[in-house]
């Protein structure tokens, strides 16, 4: 954990003294449009585990309230 | 001459330096009080919005950092008016974005997101008007005399306006600390949401055919559990927060809302939250955000230019999340009417109203509401997440 840390410090400080504006930007851009797609695919698996998971007590009977739509 | 000098001095005020921009300050302000009462745009927001410019541009700025002659200059005389009082307690210390999300949390129903949980890659795709627009007006900036750190920092909240999500959008300003920009930057977002019937259908139609727009989705009518409701805010905000430290704000105060609606229990809560708090807070935040259109500080290209990429963000936008479905289409075998695609913003639910009444328009008997509310509450996810992203990757390489 530490060695990785210390890996995130030195990209750090590598982006800070190396990169221009434009490449600032570009990196956002790269990195933050594939975050939120990673985020929301975790989100999404959150989704489907949880709904499985509960699928699952209701098979063994104990089963959760349910909200008639 | 000196009694009427001193009795009149709040006209005789508009003749020195350059506060006769206080004059078009008051303009502006009519204006958006005039589309809010008129034309309906956000009035909760722009009818308070407007009003504030208003009253902060009034002589002397008795409401803001009150200012005196000093040596035939103005200058702070360092008392505060009640709008400063407002906006350090409020704004500054971001609690009203923060409260109003948990409004917007406890509003929200995430059902037909667990219906159609794939929906969720609409909400992602749907912030690409956030990115590229931070890219343009990165590329833009540095020729208006803005540059370094400032220009990444204004860039990412002209971006941000793309989120579609006027607390975020103010949520990001501020803790880049950009009090100069926030009239023109809230202004643009809140304005560009409420228009976006206008804006969304035609860059709809120019990236779709009448045969996508008329395609068909099935919708999955099943109960969800409660449990899954009640799991749902809390496994989002551990995941996010540990993620992305710096959305869990954002996402924590949508997610404790959230849970209040749906854990049963605390129904008058909910409630509270819904309607008592949701008004309080809308009230003060917007004659606030008012409060920051100072005429030396509104009135300058930057404000135009800010203006100009909120629009661009807006149609960026809906053209990510259209043309993904379109990519998406390429793979699947039951096709997604790629209009559900522009839904992925967070302005809800006016887009996914917008996407029913667009299919309704091709084939009155298409019924994809619920697609399009799923796609619409995942643009909440979305933006919120891409905000918490911005700020902390902007913040690294400042």
């Amino acid at each position: 954990m530490s060695y990785l840390l210390s890996l995130l410090s030195l990209v750090s400080l590598a982006v800070e003294s190396s990169y221009t504006l434009n490449e600032k930007g570009l990196i956002v851009v790269a990195i933050g449009l594939a975050g939120v797609f990673i985020i929301l695919l975790l989100f999404f698996a959150t989704i489907i585990l949880i709904q499985k998971i509960v699928g699952l007590f209701d098979k063994t009977g104990k089963k959760p309230d349910e909200v008639k739509e | 001459m000196d009694i009427l000098k001193e009795v009149f001095q709040g006209v005789l005020y508009f003749g020195i330096g350059e506060n006769w921009k206080a004059l078009i300050m008051y303009v502006i302000g009519g204006v958006l009080i005039y589309l809010a009462i008129k034309k309906n745009y956000e009035p909760a927001l722009l009818l308070p919005i407007g009003f504030g410019a208003i009253l902060v541009n009034l002589p002397f700025n008795i409401v803001g950092i009150v200012t005196e002659f000093v040596g035939g200059e103005m200058a702070a005389n360092g008392e505060v008016g009640f709008l400063e009082v407002l906006r350090s307690a409020g704004i500054s210390t971001e609690l009203f974005p923060i409260l109003i999300f948990i409004a917007i949390g406890a509003m929200i129903d995430f059902t037909p997101l667990f219906k159609n949980p794939f929906m969720i890659f609409f909400g992602a795709a749907a912030q690409l008007g956030i990115f590229i627009t931070f890219i343009v007006t990165l590329l833009i900036l540095p020729h208006l005399g803005i540059d370094g750190a400032e220009a990444l920092k204004l860039s990412a909240a002209v971006g941000i306006i793309g989120a579609a999500d006027g607390p975020t959008t103010i949520y990001v300003g501020n803790h880049f600390n950009l009090i100069d920009y926030m009239g023109p930057i809230s202004v643009a977002a809140y304005s560009y949401m409420s228009l976006v019937p206008i804006i969304q259908p035609p860059v709809i139609r120019a990236l779709t055919t009448k045969k996508e727009r008329m395609i068909r989705m099935d919708y999955h009518e099943e109960s969800v559990p409660k449990l899954v409701k009640i799991l749902f805010p809390i496994i989002v905000t551990i995941i996010a927060g540990v993620l992305v430290p710096m959305s869990a704000p954002l996402v924590g105060s949508l997610m404790f809302g959230n849970l209040i609606r749906e854990c049963g229990v605390l129904e008058r809560l909910s409630q509270s939250a819904q309607n008592e708090l949701a008004n309080l807070v809308t009230l003060l935040l917007g004659i606030t955000i008012g409060s920051t259109m100072l005429a030396d500080k509104f009135i300058n290209p930057v404000t135009g230019l800010i203006l100009l990429l909120g629009l661009f963000a807006f149609i960026f936008d809906t053209a990510g999340g259209v043309l993904f479905a379109k990519f998406l289409n390429l793979f699947l075998k039951k096709k997604v009417n790629p209009m559900i695609g522009a839904a992925g913003i967070s302005a809800f639910p006016m887009s996914a109203r917008v996407v029913q009444k667009m299919a309704k328009e091709e084939d009155p008997t298409n019924f994809i509401l619920m697609q399009a509310i799923s796609a619409n509450v995942s643009g909440q996810l979305g933006s919120i997440v891409a905000g918490g992203l911005v700020i902390a990757l902007v913040t690294i390489l400042l």
